[in-house]
């Protein structure tokens, strides 16, 4: 369908990344550089989430495991003295670790059965961490003075540090990449087709020899790790990591993010989170009539453009396309 | 010939309803085995049953000397017997060729890291099965539209790739339920075609349908089912003349 070539592809992606690293430079207001953190670390666990709807499970454990990767890796620096370096990779595992757990008993149920089963997982794992093991996850007042990652050093040729939250960003930045790249690569792999597959007809994909559970557990897990990843930037990023941080209502954001974004192609979650916490802004001032507008633009979206932003873009370039290449219409290409 | 797949006084129930009561069934090798019946004989369950979808009350299935009875459906396509289904079951968002090619899973192992990191031994065996998955669709008469969104195709396309997407599993059993559903005189006589093809390429077919004409026509023999019990069973002209089988039919 579409048919921008790999070349074009190559462009487009290029300066986004560019801009994407100089924008935040020439800005240099804080306040922006925290939108733009946030961005990325939305953009990671959306991403990863649409992974695993594209299997055909609606999952709503992506704010449980993130919460997992944060106080993980929060525990680890502060109680253990792990370095940052060292407690990332071990969040991102041990998010993995909870999917896998979690994932295979339930991934077999489907549609909503699953999604109100994660759903009860996320308000449990609140309140575990708010109520247990306190000497270690600091109750309902969260785990504080989580350090920022230690200067990487090597020496007599370079130190990064990242104490200013710009240099910070530039780090959540490179990890998000990574992501895109890595999800990017595993949706157009044959991997991808079979994960589309199973969500199109599973009933298939089986008679054809595909172990359903295999391939949606090892979805789940992938995104289990990229969700990890993302609760520990996010932790290292606040310095204080609380069970309010990942609630109900984070995980409802994140869907509406998703959804109005579009699950077509892996752009469709980074728009939808770009476009919504941007637009986030200007509606803070209605207070707590923001969570109303932003549901009542969700079932808008719903409602009226089921492919999301994704969707309405591709109709538009699809439009111009046909209108561009038609004679009849005087068309100059 | 020896028996490739052997059914042994298989039942199944669904609550008080047997739907299938011990069912012998003996398939030998690169037979085309047709598998009639009235409405509600039992025959779509027997496929369900055959191809793990439903676990048998009683009875045996022996596919090769194996005992695969009660195997899930991913375990018993790995065992080579791979069935269609009677409405019309394709991967719609998907290409044409994208369709064959995910059904060749069992015969092209997918690994993470090299698909990951796409290395050329990873693109090699890709545009291998890819080649593989062009001539399947070659044999079936679909290359041409192998780009196409397989949502977008008409119907007895469809159909067609559903069975293309049950060739590229391998399978050395093909079940077909209902190929000829919907089609019209040319479209059914392109599909018996290729039924007939797929036998004379080696594949033991057994194919449920309701298209008498054609049954009589490609199967070299024939099972009729009524209410979940073998009625009769024979070469094609000793059907139509069975007593039993025109009163299932007919009724009394």
């Amino acid at each position: 369908m579409r048919s921008k070539g790999p070349i074009v592809r190559i462009i487009i992606f290029a300066s986004i990344l560019i801009l994407s690293i100089i924008i935040p430079a020439i800005i240099q207001d804080p306040y922006w550089t925290d939108i733009f953190i946030f961005i990325l670390i939305f953009i990671i666990l959306s991403t990863s989430l649409r992974l695993v709807i594209n299997t055909g499970q609606a999952t709503f454990a992506h704010p449980a495991l993130a919460a997992i990767g944060g106080y993980c890796s929060g525990a680890l620096t502060v109680i253990l003295g792990f370095s940052f370096w060292e407690a990332l990779p071990i969040a991102g595992l041990a998010a993995a670790l909870i999917s896998l757990i979690i994932g295979y008993p339930t991934l077999r149920i489907k549609g909503v059965y699953f999604f109100l089963i994660t759903f009860t997982f996320t308000s449990l794992v609140g309140v575990l961490v708010g109520n247990f093991w306190i000497p270690i996850f600091g109750g309902w007042k969260g785990l504080i003075n989580i350090p920022r990652p230690n200067p990487i050093i090597i020496p007599g040729l370079l130190m990064i540090k990242f104490t200013t939250d710009l240099s910070y960003y530039y780090l959540v930045l490179f990890l998000t990449v990574m992501t895109i790249w890595v999800l990017y690569r595993v949706e157009k792999s044959r991997f991808g087709w079979v994960f589309r597959a199973i969500e199109n007809a599973d009933l298939l994909a089986e008679s054809v020899g595909i172990n359903l559970m295999k391939y949606k557990l090892l979805a789940f897990v992938i995104a289990g790790i990229f969700a990890g990843i993302a609760g520990c930037l996010f932790a290292h990023y606040q310095k204080i990591i609380t069970p309010y941080d990942f609630d109900l209502n984070f995980g409802i954001l994140l869907f509406i993010y998703t959804v109005v974004g579009g699950t077509s192609t892996i752009v469709g979650p980074i728009l939808g989170v770009i476009f919504l916490r941007i637009l986030a802004h200007p509606l803070r001032q209605f207070g707590i009539y923001e969570t109303m507008i932003l549901g009542f633009i969700l079932i808008l979206f719903l409602r009226f453009i089921p492919g999301g932003l994704i969707g309405l873009l591709e109709r538009i370039v699809g439009f111009l396309e046909t209108k561009l290449h038609d004679p009849k219409t005087g068309g100059f290409i | 010939m020896q028996a490739e797949m052997e059914i042994l006084k298989l039942s199944k129930a669904f609550g008080g309803l047997m739907a299938i009561s011990e069912f012998d069934l003996s398939v030998s090798h690169g037979e085309l085995l047709g598998l009639i019946g009235p409405n509600g004989a039992g025959k779509t369950t027997f496929f369900n049953v055959v191809s793990g979808v439903y676990r048998p009350t009683k009875g045996r299935i022996i596919c090769r000397g194996k005992d695969i009875t009660g195997l899930g459906p991913d375990k018993i396509a790995a065992q080579g017997i791979v069935r269609t289904f009677q409405q019309t079951l394709i991967f719609s968002n998907h290409t044409v060729l994208q369709n064959v090619l995910v059904a060749t899973h069992l015969q092209s192992k997918l690994v993470f890291w090299p698909a990951l990191f796409n290395t050329s031994h990873y693109q090699e065996r890709e545009r291998k099965t890819s080649l593989r998955a062009l001539e399947l669709l070659d044999f079936v008469g679909l290359v041409h539209v192998k780009q196409e969104l397989a949502n977008n195709l008409p119907h007895g396309y469809q159909r067609v790739l559903g069975v293309a997407i049950a060739l590229a599993a391998n399978p050395f059993i093909l079940l077909l339920d209902e190929p000829m559903t919907g089609m019209n005189q040319e479209e059914t006589e392109a599909m018996m075609d290729l039924v007939k093809k797929i036998n004379q390429s080696g594949t033991t077919v057994l194919i449920v349908e309701h298209n008498m004409k054609a049954v009589m026509s490609i199967c070299s023999r024939v099972v009729v089912l009524n209410f979940g019990q073998k009625v009769a069973e024979g070469s094609p002209e000793e059907i139509s003349k069975n007593e039993a089988v025109i009163q299932a039919y007919l009724g009394t």
